[in-house]
Order: structure tokens, then sequence, then C-alpha cells
């Protein structure tokens, strides 16, 4: 009996953390920088900060197949080899085996993940936005999904805090559609960028072209350097790992902020099937943890808040799991919302073209960045036949020898001519905004589990309407622009083979809301009836903007565990 | 190589034990795929093969004040991208094409003769690009699934050569600039006259 309790005081902390990725990350620092005693538990393997970055400064020749993916490869990452990237040689380490964690499609979804310490924090875009006043307030407009209970000038402040911790390069645009923020300097556009810059600007009322918001340091500050972090180094090898800890990751950033608090424990390889719910105290208490190592082997771990960060539908099936009398359908599921309103950004649409003349100039350094045009449609007077927008992502470059491959022609001269850079290539990306809908959705499969014994997931989404309409205007207005600035060999694409997950930006499926009716968190990020569990990734999104999301959960996550200590001290939770 | 009994033991362990019809059919398709890639990985050059894909990497890549193909070990890259990287069908096109080489003595040739084959080559595998287009237009149009036939063997050989050349250590460093850790990025410089692409 005593052995019973003094156990239990071991695996008791004052907050757990489930995840370890950029919400986790920040959860875990800035819980514990409030003095409170933290347990992050991370499902997959440690990946300690530069010296488990095993391919980061590999040559090209060290690689066998130098970067391709292979046959076996592209079959056990059967759905990393959608997104045409993520399942190449260099970091295909840093993904996970679809075969060996497999899910279902009723209909397709590309679930792409990243099952370690880190998280997907270690591979993200970086790409690094705020939201706009109107992406909080769409929804009640237009009467899509649910009305967000917070606005933009609840999260501005956060936005301030996080930014400048985590270190974002860009300029300040003066945009309404794209606030600014705290910004280490930005990067440069190339020659044909800047021309492209002018043209469209000049030509087209209300469109901006922009030098693309990075989470890279250009300029580190002390506190950056003090935590171990460097100036990028335009290698742009950035999903390897950096080993000067220049972009915003986990490891590179939160962790060793964490860490050094010393109220942190970390523990891998500890998958958390479910929440634990006291009906008496009307609480949860804790979570249960199944080793990925040994699924026999399970634990329980206790804590007065319990942050969930395990990203959008891992966190909600956590949430499904935890199953007791007071939620019998799943925790905080008294609307029926959790699972639901699948989210993601829309891409692989736009256009590409080839660009003459700067034949006398080139650029140096490899910048892991582009261009961005922020979106225009349906914003200020102008009304589409469709909701809300899209913005680009995109780059001007010259060609490599790869252009050879299409060439007619062989030989010394042939050779001489593709060691030179070639003519110069321009694209524009469209990321379009996916409306909330009730019925693209996951459920948990009622007689399959994984090698856990956890149920497994089954995706049920597909674009609508308005994305398709959307597309459209995605492709022929990416077009028209290049077109105006001069491009030649324009080729517009809509590739509507994609499915959602692409973008990588899953989000939605436990919204938050202004009621338990309506949605599983409250405006704090709080689970209704649960209160002290929060859940501060993509499930917590109840629209999705156009904009790259992780800058958004940063500041939803210090605003959420702020909330959470202040609750803490006044002993509401 | 996996038997299919064992397979579907190994996947329903996974599984927690139950596979329903669909996640049946969905494993026996993948199962195939197995097998065809257990297949594709038996790939492997005799001598004479390996020396005759060496000597037709060189001729696309020659040595010239840079290294060439040979010095690059291309021929074993291609090599082994064809034995882990592509399937079957890739596989037979590829050995096909070379095979035709291999019958007109290609080895013992003159230089032009060497040269006048593989521009034959080149074109042949132009068209039959062209005409793979063109079906796979016309099976989209009339709605049914297009079944992509194997790389023809010049582009193939094409692709793999400027591939294993241009990122390999000797390709990379010499008859590109390689610079492995810039440190800055200057968005427009001026190229100098007869300034060698970044090898990345």
């Amino acid at each position: 009996m005593n052995l019973n309790i003094k156990a239990k005081q071991q695996a008791t902390y004052d907050a757990i953390v489930v995840g370890s990725g950029i919400s986790g990350g920040w959860a875990a620092k800035e819980l514990t920088e409030k003095g409170l005693k933290v347990l992050m538990l991370e499902r997959g393997r440690d990946i300690k900060h530069v010296t488990d970055y095993k391919t980061a400064t590999l040559a090209p020749w060290e690689f066998e197949h130098r970067g391709r993916v292979s046959t076996m490869a592209r079959e056990e990452y059967w759905a990393n080899f959608r997104t045409g990237y993520t399942a190449n040689e260099e970091h295909r380490h840093h993904f996970e085996n679809d075969k060996e964690n497999p899910y279902l499609e009723t209909r397709r979804f590309d679930w792409i993940r990243g099952y370690h310490v880190g998280g997907r924090s270690l591979m993200w875009g970086r790409q690094s936005y705020r939201w706009n006043e109107a992406d909080f307030e769409a929804n009640a407009k237009e009467g899509l999904g649910t009305d967000w209970p917070i606005r933009y000038s609840d999260l501005a402040p956060w936005y301030d805090y996080v930014e400048k911790f985590a270190g974002i390069s860009g300029a300040r645009d003066g945009l309404d559609v794209l606030p600014d923020g705290n910004f280490l300097p930005p990067m440069q556009m190339n020659c044909v960028e800047t021309k492209l810059k002018g043209d469209i600007e000049s030509k087209f009322a209300g469109r901006n072209v922009i030098m693309g918001r990075t989470a890279h340091l250009t300029q580190p500050q002390a506190f950056h350097t003090e935590l171990g972090r460097a100036a990028c180094q335009f290698r742009n090898m950035c999903m390897r790992g950096c080993p000067y800890g220049a972009y915003f990751s986990t490891q590179s950033a939160t962790l060793p902020a964490a860490e050094k608090t010393g109220n942190l424990t970390l523990l891998a390889d500890s998958i958390v099937s479910e929440v634990i719910f006291d009906s008496k105290a009307n609480k949860a208490t804790g979570v249960r943890v199944i080793n990925q190592n040994d699924p026999g082997d399970v634990k329980e771990y206790f804590a007065k808040i319990i942050f969930l960060n395990a990203s959008a539908i891992p966190s909600t099936s956590i949430l499904m799991n935890s199953k007791s009398d007071r939620f019998p359908n799943g925790m905080g599921n008294e609307s029926d919302q959790l699972g639901r309103n699948i989210m993601d950004h829309h891409l692989a649409v736009g256009a590409s073209g080839t660009f003459e003349g700067f034949e006398d100039k080139y650029y140096f350094g490899r910048r892991a960045n582009g261009i961005y045009i922020p979106r225009y449609r349906n914003w200020g007077n102008d009304k589409r036949d469709y909701v809300r927008g899209f913005g680009y992502q995109g780059g001007a470059s010259r060609e490599s020898w790869g252009r050879g491959a299409g060439m007619p022609g062989f030989g010394a001269a042939f050779k001489e001519q593709i060691s030179q850079p070639g003519a110069w290539n321009i694209g524009l990306g469209g990321f379009g905004e996916m409306v909330p809908n009730a019925d693209n959705r996951f459920t948990l499969s009622k007689d399959q589990t994984d090698k856990w014994g956890l149920p497994l997931v089954v995706f049920d989404a597909a674009y609508g309407d308005n994305e398709k309409k959307m597309r459209i205007d995605m492709m022929n207005d990416a077009a028209e622009m290049l077109e105006a600035a001069g491009a030649k060999n324009i080729n517009p694409y809509n590739d509507e083979s994609k499915s959602p997950g692409i973008g990588i930006h899953e989000m939605g499926t436990a919204r938050m809301g202004t009621s338990a009716k309506n949605s599983v968190l409250n405006k704090n990020n709080q689970v209704w009836g649960a209160e002290n569990v929060y859940v501060t990734d993509g499930a917590a999104m109840t629209s999705a903007s156009c904009v790259n999301p992780s800058l958004t959960y940063m500041a939803l996550t210090a605003r959420a565990a702020d909330h959470a200590v202040k609750e803490l001290k006044k002993q509401n939770v | 190589m996996m038997n299919r009994r064992d397979a579907i033991s190994r996947v329903a362990l996974l599984m927690g034990g139950t596979l329903t019809a669909p996640t049946m059919i969905a494993f026996l398709n993948g199962c195939k795929t197995t097998n065809e890639t257990a297949n594709a990985a038996n790939f492997a050059f005799s001598t004479d093969h390996l020396n005759l894909v060496s000597e037709i990497a060189e001729i696309i890549i020659p040595k010239t004040d840079t290294p060439g193909a040979k010095d690059a070990k291309v021929g074993e890259f291609v090599q082994v991208m064809l034995k882990d990287c592509y399937y079957e069908k890739d596989q037979k096109s590829f050995m096909a094409g070379l095979e035709k080489l291999d019958k007109k003595d290609f080895l013992k040739a003159t230089p032009e003769e060497q040269t006048a084959m593989l521009i034959e080559a080149e074109t042949e595998a132009a068209d039959e690009l062209k005409k793979i287009g063109e079906d796979r237009g016309k099976a989209k149009e009339a709605g049914k699934t297009f079944e992509e036939p194997g790389v023809p063997f010049f582009r193939l050989m094409k692709e793999l050569t400027l591939l294993g050349y241009f990122t390999s250590e000797q390709g990379a460093q010499q008859a590109l600039e390689y610079v492995p850790v810039p440190g800055r990025y200057d968005g427009c410089v001026d190229l100098k006259p007869g300034q060698k692409a970044w090898a990345m």
C-alpha cells in the first residue's frame, strides 16, 4: 500500500504535456518557466539536437541513391510518397513508416507524421504568418462552421511574444491582410523576383509581392545565442535537422529553454492512450501511457493540468479514447464535434514559366525561403463566387544540369552547356483556405487496431465546391500575373488528383467555440467539462485561414499556458 | 522473398489480429508490389553489360578538362539505381535498349558509328515518349486508367548518367561549383563569363 502511494507520488507532476512538436515544445517551455514541474511525453524515439541529425552534413554523393526514393521505401512510406518529397533519402528517417503505422481511408487523406522528439518542428516549412482580423470573423459572418470564441486582438500580444523568441525573419510590409510582427531582418529577393514584384504591384491594384516570412535567425539576438542557436548559413537542408539551430524547432529553441529551468522531465517512447477522468472530482487526473517498445508495459502519470499537443489527429484520438461515465462518447464531445471539420490548405495549383533577360545575373547561397503574395481575393471590394481566399508561395531560380535529360544531344559541348546556369524559371503555387465542413471527419475503427492495441484512424474527407471554384482563380491568376511580368512558356496547372492532408496542415477535429453545444474547446483551449485539459495544437482550429498555421499554434499555446498557470494559482483547475 | 501467407499473418498481427475485407484487398494488392520489388531487387548487370553502360555514359559525359562519367563510376551507379529505385518494367525497357546496342557490336564500333547509334537511340526514345504522352492523353479523355509503360532506354540512361555524374564527388566539385556552407545569401550578383552553375 505504502509502495503504491510512493509510486503514485513519483509519477505525479504539476503538468503533463502530451507531444513534443511545435506546440508541445511551447507548452513545456511556458509551464516550466512559470515554475511548474512538467512531464513531457513523446510517443516516438528521442532525437538529440545536432548529434542525432545523421544526414545533416552529408554531401550529395554520400547518399546511395543521391536522395531518390527506393521502391522499397515507396511501398513502406506510401502516404509520404504522395507528397513527392517527404520520402526522399536525405530526411525520410524523420517521417513515419506508413506500413508500420497504418491508417484507413474511406475517402483519401494524406497523413504525414513525425513521431519522435521534436515532432514535425524538425521538418516543418517554417513559413510564419499571422492571421488577420477577418480570419477570426469569417465563420460568423458567413454562417459557416461555428464562430471563433476569440478575435485577433486576443492573440496579437501572444504573436508578439512567440515571434520574438522563435526568431521570425521578414519585412514590415504594412498590410492589413497580413499583420506585421516582431521580425528579424528579411532575406533578399533575387533579381527576377524583384522585377516580378514591381510588375505585379504596378499592374494589379491590391496585390503585393513580399519576401517570405520564415522562422530562421537572420540576425540572432543574445537570448537566441544563449540557447546555442546561430545564424542561418543558407544551406537549404533544413529537414535533415539544422546543426546551427538556425531555424525554430523544439530541439533548437523550446526544449533547451525548458531544460534550463530544471523543471522538465522528458520521456520518449511513451504513447498516451487516454486521459484519465475522475468523475467524483469532476476533473482529469492523469494519462495512461504505453511503452512503444513494449505494448504490455502500461503506466499512469498524474498531474493537475494536462496539455494535449500530439498534433491534430492524435490529440483528438486521445480525447475519443478517453471515455468515462461523464464522457461516454469521448472527452468533451457533448457536441458530437470531436473528429469533425478536418481542414488543410489545398495546393498543387498555380502556374510556372520561364523568364528571358537577366542572363548575366545569378545569386549566391541557397535561400530556404521564397516570395509570398498575400491574399487579395474576397478582400476589400473584391467579391468572388466563392468565400475566403488564397495566397501564393513562389520564387525564381536558374535551371541547373537537370534540364539536360529533356534536351537532345550528348558529348563534350553538351556537358559544357549544362554545367552552366540555364534559363530563369519562375513559379507561383497557391495555398487556399479550406472551409469547415462537419462531414469531413475521422473516426476510430471499431475492429482494427495498431500494434499497441489502439484503434486505427479512419479518414473520410474531401475538398468541396468552394475549394474547387477557388482553384480556378488560383490557376488563372497565377498565369495572368506571370504574363504581366513578361514570363514566357507559361504553364498553368491545377492538379485535382490531390487530397486533403497533402498540405500537411491538418486542422480542426476538436474545435474552439462559444459553448459545449457547438465545440470541444472553450476560448482558452480548455476542454468543455474537463477544464484542466487544454488542447493547443491544430485540433483546436475553428477555421483554417489561408496562411501557414504553426505560428498561430505557438501563440495559442503560450496564451493557454498563461491561463492555465493563473487558474492553478486561483485553484480553479 | 516473403510468401503471401507469411505476409498476411504478419499484417494480421500488425492490425491487432483482425482483418476486414477492404483491408485484405488493399493488402493483397500491396503484397503484389512487394513481390515486384523483391523481383526487381534481383537485378544485376553482367560484366559486359556494365562495361557497355559505362562506355555509353562516358560518351554522354566525356572526360574533358574535368572528370568524365567513368571517373565518377556512373556505370555502377546506374546499376544500383535500376536495382533499388525502378520496377521491373523499367529494368526491362532499359535492358531491351541496351541489348539492341550490344547486338550492333557497339563497343567495337568507331566513335563516329557509336555517336550515330546513340543519336538513333535518342530519336527512338523521343518518339516513344511522344507516343506514350498521346496514349496517356487519350486514356485520360476516355476516363480510363493508363498503365505507364517502362521508360525508354536512352531517356533512362541519360537521366541516370546526368544524376550520377553531377551529384558525384568529381562532377559536383569540378564540373560544377560546390559550396557546402554558403554562410549568406546574395539575391542578385553578376554572373562571371564561363561561371559554372552551383552544384546544389
